[in-house]
This record gives structure tokens, sequence and C-alpha cells, in this order.
């Protein structure tokens, strides 16, 4: 009998730590008008948005659950608390964030990204932003980086209101709705014309609290010509009781602009991820997405790219990664709706330990995309057979001036490569390791050096297992 | 008049329900006419004319056992089809069993169909072991016929049998057709499907393959040429159950004049199918902007030891290639209707029947020459 290498799920101590969360603001469990007016007063809504709000909660009360992807028996609406406030305002400065919480992004390594790699960090902690902070290079050359709230009410409320939950309406889905009613935290940005900013910046969100849900808002804003780098990251600790993500990033790439927005999710395993990402592209700009999908129990993830003007383009990187009790249903949806537009999708998705992960996706091609090109390629590996993967890609064409291919391949590592790599001297769950490694390297080697490290060390250091 | 609904093409795992691609609804009139087919047989297949009722959803004498029934052989009326379960409201229509003990057989079987016809057939087909049948299915009327043409196919292939069926649709511009076919495979069993999709106006197509006994084969090819506002609805699904099992799988097509197509492959690697192989290829021309292509090609996996693999390519005629045809003096007309015919043209280098083959030919001399 053929012996097998044992390839351990990824290792989740350094993100399975809590706080007490005595000191915190929780509103009641539940979802009902009185509980979404409540978050509106805390947040001190304008009006319109109050409104908003309650009509995104008679949309998710009027709304099916999805009939299509793994199931979500398990998330009780009831049970979940929509709203937790930290004791603590936003600060500008680490050394003013409480000790716990600051201890907490540390622990993470953001404060340290911060001064190597990041032109500007915003640090979510349960459903607020307690730590904000942009470089001086960037804010002098006009770049707006701060929190939704702050956004919402400030100089630059007419634009969030022009564009808030436009290209992910809350009619979408039923967690669009329900994000709708009952959003808080997240980042606004804003890179006016022209604007290269060098290097990245990110937003972190820890969702400390049990039993919560996290609804943070993305709303980012890359002006013609611009150009810029977000990344995003997520964690929190495990829990017995269903923990909910259901947030929303809306990405406006104007003219000639380039967007990458880099992901790499690594939520807890009672997490259920039903995360909504959206992004319109104009004539000649660029949206790039790189996705890691490592954490929750239940992954519901497609971001969108809408190419709306002619020469627009889209590449969507990612990899997921399905380890025990785990069904990720991930992958990317384009629309390509103006002429010469082109898009790239390449993702790679790893099975072990009776997880299940699905990609899933779909590349529409409208009459006026005339000259339309698409490439899609999806490549899945089963480390053993209590696994599952499964591939779904769509495509619908309605223009016969396209150029549409699609490539989906499944399988296991290669025996040759193993025996390859073995009479190099290399041990057998190294080899296996390196290969696994390899295969998601489409997505290490896309993002900046010390998250690609991070990112190969989630998966090799806990791919060192035993032979059984 | 009495109406039939029936949702039909499901896709194994369905996806968002706006892209409208995971199955199709159809409604039918309840009152279906006889159309008897012409069969002609050759070595060691027989019709069988002690035909057992067939009961929907239930085995033919109520034993327990599922796929072989111990009193009557084979239950027909459980074995899965790629329209799937609904197609069983139609009835068992008008139906014929054949029989094919081993060695080498033929069957043709002709289904000639009159202007207004509303028609349901089915065909059962017991591929004992070691034999090795072909079956010639061949859907005709004339060029300006109205109908439905419903056809049920439903094959038993035992240990090591072989079955190949080429069905070619060469119905009136007016016809609702429906084409299903379920296939169980034995041990070593092989099941080869090729089909023609040229005539009618709406086709609904559903081929479902179950690669039960280890070192089973399916392969399925077909070529078809939508124009004219026709609608293609495809299904195709490949189980892979025993071990070593493979499937190959192309769909290669041509789309003009306002056509639309959908296409379902299903590859799905059941448990226990180590050693599995699964391909599936899908070529798209399409030759006219009012077209609409749509294409979910699926692979479902929870077994670890095996290679699955798809690719699809969708587009119009390759500029390069066109070019190359306009400088060795072809016109651009005459070089997309060469392409479009060298699709269907690839099929029929794989039906050893000569009388079927110059049938298509003269068929699509018409289409060709309709299109110019």
């Amino acid at each position: 009998m053929e012996e097998k290498t044992y390839v351990e799920d990824i290792d989740r101590s350094l993100y399975d730590f809590r706080n007490e969360d005595k000191d915190a603001y929780r509103i009641e469990e539940g979802l009902t008008r009185e509980i979404v007016e409540q978050i509106s007063r805390e947040k001190h809504d304008p009006e319109w948005m109050r409104e908003f709000r309650l009509k995104s909660l008679a949309i998710y009360n009027a709304s099916r659950m999805p009939q299509w992807g793994p199931s979500i028996e398990g998330l009780n609406m009831d049970n979940i608390v929509t709203y937790v406030r930290p004791n603590t305002t936003m600060q500008g400065k680490w050394e003013d964030v409480p000790e716990d919480i600051k201890n907490t992004f540390e622990r993470l390594g953001i404060p340290q990204a911060e001064q190597t790699s990041l032109a500007g960090v915003g640090a979510q902690y349960d459903s607020e932003i307690v730590y904000h902070n942009v470089c001086k290079e960037v804010e002098e050359q006009g770049v707006v980086y701060t929190d939704m709230e702050s956004a919402l009410n400030g100089p630059y409320a007419d634009m969030v209101r022009e564009h808030f939950m436009k290209l992910v309406p809350p009619a979408d889905h039923k967690f669009a709705a329900l994000h709708g009613a009952v959003w808080s935290g997240g980042s606004f940005v804003y890179v006016p014309k022209g604007v290269k900013v060098a290097i990245p910046l990110q937003s972190y969100f820890r969702l400390n609290a049990k039993g919560a849900g996290q609804f943070e808002h993305t709303l980012i804003i890359v002006d013609e010509g611009a150009d810029l780098h977000f990344i995003e990251g997520c964690s929190a600790p495990k829990y017995n009781v269903a923990n909910l993500h259901a947030g929303c990033v809306e990405l406006f790439v104007g003219k000639n602009a380039k967007l990458r927005y880099s992901t790499i999710e690594n939520w807890s395993k009672n997490m259920y991820n039903l995360n909504t990402k959206r992004a319109l592209v104009a004539e000649g700009g660029t949206i790039e997405w790189v996705s890691g999908s490592f954490g929750s129990h239940v992954s519901y993830l497609y971001p969108m790219s809408i190419l709306n003007g002619a020469k627009a383009h889209s590449e969507f990187t990612g990899v997921t990664f399905a380890g025990h009790s785990q069904n990720l249903d991930t992958g990317c949806k384009v629309v390509h709706n103006a002429p010469h537009t082109t898009s790239i999708v390449n993702t790679r998705s790893i099975s072990k330990s009776g997880g299940i992960s699905t990609f899933r996706s779909s590349v529409v091609v409208t009459n006026k995309a005339k000259h339309a090109k698409s490439s899609v390629s999806c490549q899945s590996l089963m480390l053993d057979n209590i696994s599952r993967s499964d591939t779904i890609p769509a495509i619908d064409v309605r223009t016969a001036d396209a150029d549409i291919g699609h490539e989906a391949k499944i399988g296991r590592i290669s025996d040759d490569a193993v025996f390859y790599l073995m009479s190099r001297g290399i041990s057998e769950e190294e080899a296996k390791a390196m290969i696994v490694s390899g295969f998601a390297d489409n997505v290490s080697k896309e993002l900046p050096l010390e998250y690609a490290v991070e990112m190969n060390n989630l998966i090799r250091l806990e791919m060192q297992g035993s032979i059984g | 008049m009495d109406k039939i609904n029936l949702i039909v093409n499901k896709l194994p795992a369905p996806t968002w329900n706006r892209l409208c691609m995971n199955e199709s609804s159809l409604e039918l009139s309840a009152s279906l006419d006889k159309c008897e087919p012409k069969v002609a047989l050759q070595g060691s297949v027989c019709l069988n004319k002690k035909q057992l009722p067939r009961i929907p959803g239930k085995n033919c004498c109520g034993c327990v056992q599922a796929d072989v029934c111990p009193v009557h052989g084979i239950d027909f009326a459980s074995l899965p089809t790629g329209m799937g379960e609904d197609m069983e409201r139609l009835g068992e229509g008008q139906r014929i069993h054949l029989v094919a003990d081993a060695g080498k057989s033929t069957a043709a079987v002709t289904l000639r169909y009159a202007d207004g016809q509303q028609c349901y057939n089915t065909l059962e087909i017991e591929a004992k072991p070691n034999s090795d049948l072909t079956v010639y299915m061949t859907y005709i009327s004339t060029a300006s016929a109205k109908g439905m043409a419903a056809v049920q196919t439903k094959i038993a292939a035992a240990q090591n049998a072989k079955v190949k069926l080429v069905q070619v649709q060469l119905l009136g511009r007016g016809f609702l057709h429906l084409n299903d076919v379920g296939c169980n495979l034995a041990g070593d069993a092989r099941f080869e499907v090729l089909q023609l999709q040229l005539g009618g106006a709406q086709i609904y197509n559903g081929v479902r393959t179950e690669l039960i006994g280890d070192n089973s084969s399916f392969d399925a090819a077909i070529a078809y040429y939508g124009r004219q506002a026709q609608r293609l609805d495809m299904n195709f699904i490949a189980n892979h159950y025993g071990k070593n099992t493979a499937c190959n799988m192309t769909a290669d097509g041509v789309l003009q004049e306002g056509a639309c197509k959908i296409y379902r492959g299903t590859i799905d690697f059941k448990n226990g199918s180590a050693g599995a192989i699964g391909d599936e290829k899908e070529t798209v021309l399409l030759l006219s902007d009012d077209v609409v292509n749509q294409s979910i090609p699926l692979i479902l996996c929870s077994e670890e030891d095996v290679q699955g693999n798809h690719g699809a390519s969708i587009g119009r005629l390759d500029e390069e290639l066109l070019f190359y045809l306009m400088s060795r003096g072809f016109s651009e007309t005459d070089a997309v209707a060469m392409m479009a015919k060298a699709k269907i043209e690839g099929i029929c280098r794989r039906i050893d029947d000569e009388e079927t083959v110059q049938l298509v030919e003269r068929y699509l001399e018409g289409v060709i020459a309709d299109a110019e």
C-alpha cells in the first residue's frame, strides 16, 4: 500500500488568541428594526443612511437564502450580535490604543508592517476602526485614507453618498441587504487624478467578539490615471459558536487608473464568510485582484470586475486552501461590457482532510464588448480521498467578436515529481510540501515580499507533517 | 389542450440563478401521437417482443434490487438519463427493446415524422456481455415540417459490451426535438455516442452515463450547426464510480443568425473511482453578432487519484487562419462555410455507415447553400 504524507491544516495559533470584551458595548443579538435603528444612532448616521439601512432590512427580510452554494444552516441570525464597539475611539498613534487591542495587532504584525512596508494603515477591532494613520508624504499627494464613519460625516460625504452601495445594491443578494442594514467600520480611500501611491495601504479587520458579526464597508475611488495597491487582511479567534463576516468592498477604477486589491483571509473555522467585492473599471483602467482564502468554516467569495470602459482590464489571481471542516466556495465574476476589454483569471485550490473547495466563476461578454478577450485557468489539487474539489465555471458570450478561452485541471501530486525531488536528497514530506507551495505560487509571487512570506509560512510550515 | 411542464437538463451542481444555466423548463402537449420507427437489424441483435410495462419510479415487479431485477432483468425505468427524471412523466411512449448478444451487430432505427406530429418514442438497448452493437438513429422530416420529436434511449451495457450510438437529427425547421439518453456501464464496457444536431427549432439534448464497472469508458462527440434562431440546450454527464474508468466528451459547433446554445458538461469523479480520467473539450465558432453562447463545464471530484481536464475555446474564426485561406483564393464566405462544414465532417468520419454519411452530406449541402 502506498504511504501517504500527512499534510496538516493551516496553523492558526498565530491568529487564535482572544481578549475579554468586558468593556465593549454589545448590541443585543438578532436582527430587528430596533437594532438597526440603534446601530444608526450609535454611528451618528445622516438621515439618508438611516433610511437606507431600514430599506436594506426590508430587502433582507424579503430575500431568500442562496439555493446553490455550501450550506449555511449553522448560521442563525437570531444569535448574531451585529454591532460590538470596543472601549476606545479611533486613534492616530498606536500608543493611544488600549493595551489589549494594541497587543492584538502587534501579535498580528501590523504596526511593524506599517513602519517597514506600508503607506497607511487602518485597523478595525470588532465593529469599529480603532487606529488609522496615513504617512505624511501620501497625505500631501492629496490621498484620502480614513474610516468610513469620518468620510460619511466629513468633507467627502457627498462622494460617499454618490458611491455607497451603488455597485453592490442591497437587492443584489440577501447578505448584501444584511450589510446595507447593519454595516459599520471599514475604510474610505480616494486617490486623486494622476497620483501614484508607491507603497501599499492596508486595512486589517480583527473580529474578537464571540458570536458577533463584522460588516465593514470598504469604498475606494481611484481617479483618472492614478495608481494604488490596497491590502486587506482579516482574522479572528476560534469560538464554538458561529461568527459572521458580511463585508462589502466597492472599488471605482477611473480612466487609465490602476488598482491592485490584495487579500489574505484567515478567518477562524467558526466563521461564515459571506463577503461581497466588486469593481467598476472605466476606459483603459485595470483592476487586479490577488486573493488568498485560507480560513473560515464556510466562504462565499467571488470578487467581481465590471469592465465598463473600452480597453479596461481585469486580472484575478487566487488560491484557496480548504482543510478539515471547511467548505470554501470561492472564485470570481467578470463582465465585459465595452470593446477591447480583457480579463485573465488564474486560480489554484487545494483540498485536504475532508475540506471542500469549489471554484465558481462567470465570464459574461455582452454584445457591446466587441474584440473582448478572456482567459480562465483553474487548477485543483486533491491531497486525499476524503476531501472534495469542484469547479463550476460559467461562460456567457453574446457577441461574435470575442475570444474566450477556458481550461481546468484537477488531479493529485504527481508521483514523478515527488520521486524526482527525493532522488535529489529531499525527504518525501518536504518534497510534497514544496510542490504544494509551488502550486500556490501564482498568488505568493503577486504579493509584496512580506505578505508572500507570511502566506508561504501559512502553507509551508504546516505541510511538514509525518509519513503515516 | 392539456399541457405537461417539465424541468430538464438540470446541472448536477447548480450555480448563480441569474445566469439561467441551472436547468431549462419546457411546456409540452400532453396528447402524444405514434411514430412507428423503421428498424433494420443485422447480426446478433433482436427485438424483444416480451416487453414488460415500465412503471416510473418503481422496479418492474416490485423486487428490491435496484439495477437488475432477478425476475425480469434490467430495470430500465430507473436508469437515469441526461434530461432528468421529469422525462419519465411522458410515460413509455412508443417503445422498442433491443437485445444484443455476444458478437458484432448493427441496428438502424429511422424515425420519420409527418408535419404536425407530436411523438414520444423510447428505445431500450440491452447489450449482453461481449456484445458489440452499433445503433444508427436518424430523425427526419420534411424541411418545413413542424411538430415534436421526443426520443428517450436507455442503454444497459454488460461486462465487456461495446455500444456505439450514432444519432443524426435532420428535422424540419419547426420541430421541437427532445433527445434523452442514459447508459449504465458494467466492467470493461464501452459506450460511444456520436451526435449531429443539424435541424429543428428547439433542441433539448441530454446524455448521462454511469461508469459503474471498473475499466469502463465513455466517449461522446457532438457537432451542431445552430442558425435561424435555433435553440440548442445540452446536458452531458459522466459519473465515474468504477476504478480506471475513462470519459472523453467533445462538443464542436457553429452558431449564427440568432442561434442560442447552452452546453452543460459534467465530469463527476465519485469517491472510489481511483485511476479515473476525464476529458472534456468544447469549441464554438461564432459567426454572427446576434448569437448567444452559454457554456458551463463542471468537474466534480471526491477522489484523489484522478485526472480531470476541461478546455473551451469560444470565438470567431481565427484571423490568421482566415487570412491564410483567403490568400489561397477562398472568399471569406467560402472560408467560413468550409470551417463550419469541417466541424460536422469530423463526426461523419467516425460514422461507418455510408448511407447515413451521404444523408448528412446532402442535408448539409442544403444548409450551407441556405447560409450563403
